[in-house]
């Protein structure tokens, strides 16, 4: 396959069809990307193609400093951010069913759901795998999702979040502490 | 190394990115030290448990709607944001260059700013008082102008202003269409 910058370079060279090829090579990871990150296609599909939007306006400025994979997966977690603020924005909760949701919380650390016989079903744990994961403080669950799903490195994941190696870590331990807390109950023993 | 510096470097080891050395100082440390190695065992557990979850991608023919609908997506965008890729304040600030590079050679060409006779600025010379009265009378009157007649008989009487000022050069312009010795039938500029 062509190299990333020549690609680039032809595009900015007036040659758009280099566009279809610079997505070509970078959309199973953004959509897969997307895709874990909001949980079904339809928004996955219109997320990845905002961030290739996003792409093709900024391309013509584009200096090879960065690799696009580390810009891609930035803008796809902004995307994705904003998203689930919307959504949850778009979620109105009555104040007595936050002090009550509270209430339990501090009564059981793990957040109210099936036990562990109803969740015998692979399907349904991965149900409660992904609940507990969306359930992460952003920064946390964009470095979960990063590491463990998109497999980069926690130095490009560094880079993507524009924040040190060191805070990558940390966030990583706590994401990993907090999963722990919330799907011991369920036993997994390779259920996951 | 300490319980507080092993911890935050559990993650990077289970995912096999510690560098050697700091992953032999973690693994003594684990070795010494029975609550975070049961904490580490622990994460293990839970990284090599949480598969990945099976994304549904698009297959095939599908990819290439996909292509088909960014590129109307692209399309619409450019629709709404214009075809220039230049930044918007670009345009704006060529022309504020351009009026800026006129307003100086007046300056320099005068010797200084045009002034009226109290003494202040008159960079935009207005028609007298008496000849806009006359236009208006002329337009309520028998002549009664039409909205066309009325502004060409205002901007002549700005003209008129501006030449007062020295501010417009009195021009002649050729007899005929000469403006098809510069322009093709398309508008484009010839050669």
């Amino acid at each position: 396959m062509e190299d990333e910058n020549e690609l680039i370079r032809r595009f900015q060279r007036g040659e758009e069809r280099a566009f279809e090829e610079i997505v070509a090579m970078h959309r199973e990871r953004v959509y897969g990307l997307a895709y874990r990150w909001t949980g079904n296609a339809e928004d996955a599909l219109d997320l990845s193609q905002e961030a290739f939007l996003r792409l093709f306006r900024i391309l013509p400025r584009w200096k090879p400093r960065a690799k696009l994979s580390t810009w891609l997966h930035r803008v796809v977690v902004n995307l994705a951010i904003d998203l689930s603020r919307r959504a949850s924005r778009r979620r109105s909760i009555p104040l007595s069913e936050i002090r009550e949701q509270g209430r339990e919380a501090k009564m059981n650390v793990v957040s109210p759901g099936p036990g562990p016989r109803e969740c015998a079903a692979g399907g349904e744990i991965l149900e409660r795998v992904r609940a507990a994961v969306d359930r992460l403080p952003e920064r946390q669950r964009a470095v979960f999702v990063l590491r463990h799903y998109q497999g980069l490195s926690m130095r490009e994941i560094a880079e993507a979040l524009r924040c040190s190696v060191g805070c990558v870590k940390a966030h990583l331990f706590h994401a990993l502490r907090r999963l722990r807390r919330e799907l011991d109950p369920l036993q997994l023993g390779g259920k996951m | 190394m300490r319980c507080r510096k092993a911890s935050r470097e559990i993650p990077a080891y289970l995912y096999g990115e510690l560098a050697e050395g700091k992953a032999l100082s973690l693994r003594e440390h684990l070795e010494r030290c029975s609550a975070c190695s049961e904490e580490c065992e622990s994460l293990r557990s839970l990284v090599s448990e949480i598969k990945e979850e099976e994304v549904r991608y698009p297959e095939g023919w599908a990819w290439d709607r996909y292509m088909g609908s960014l590129w109307a997506r692209i399309a619409k965008d450019r629709v709404r944001t214009g075809p220039a890729r230049v930044p918007r304040w670009r345009p704006a600030l060529a022309l504020a260059g351009a009026l800026a590079a006129v307003v100086l050679a007046v300056y320099a060409l005068r010797g200084g700013w045009p002034t009226s006779q109290e003494g202040k600025v008159a960079l935009t010379p207005k028609p007298s008082e008496e000849r806009v009265v006359e236009i208006a009378q002329r337009s309520s009157g028998e002549e009664a102008l039409t909205g066309e007649e009325y502004m060409d008989e205002m901007e002549r009487a700005v003209d008129e202003s501006l030449l007062a000022a020295g501010l417009l050069a009195d021009m002649e312009f050729p007899e005929g269409d000469y403006l098809e010795d510069f322009f093709s039938e398309e508008g484009v500029p010839n050669a």
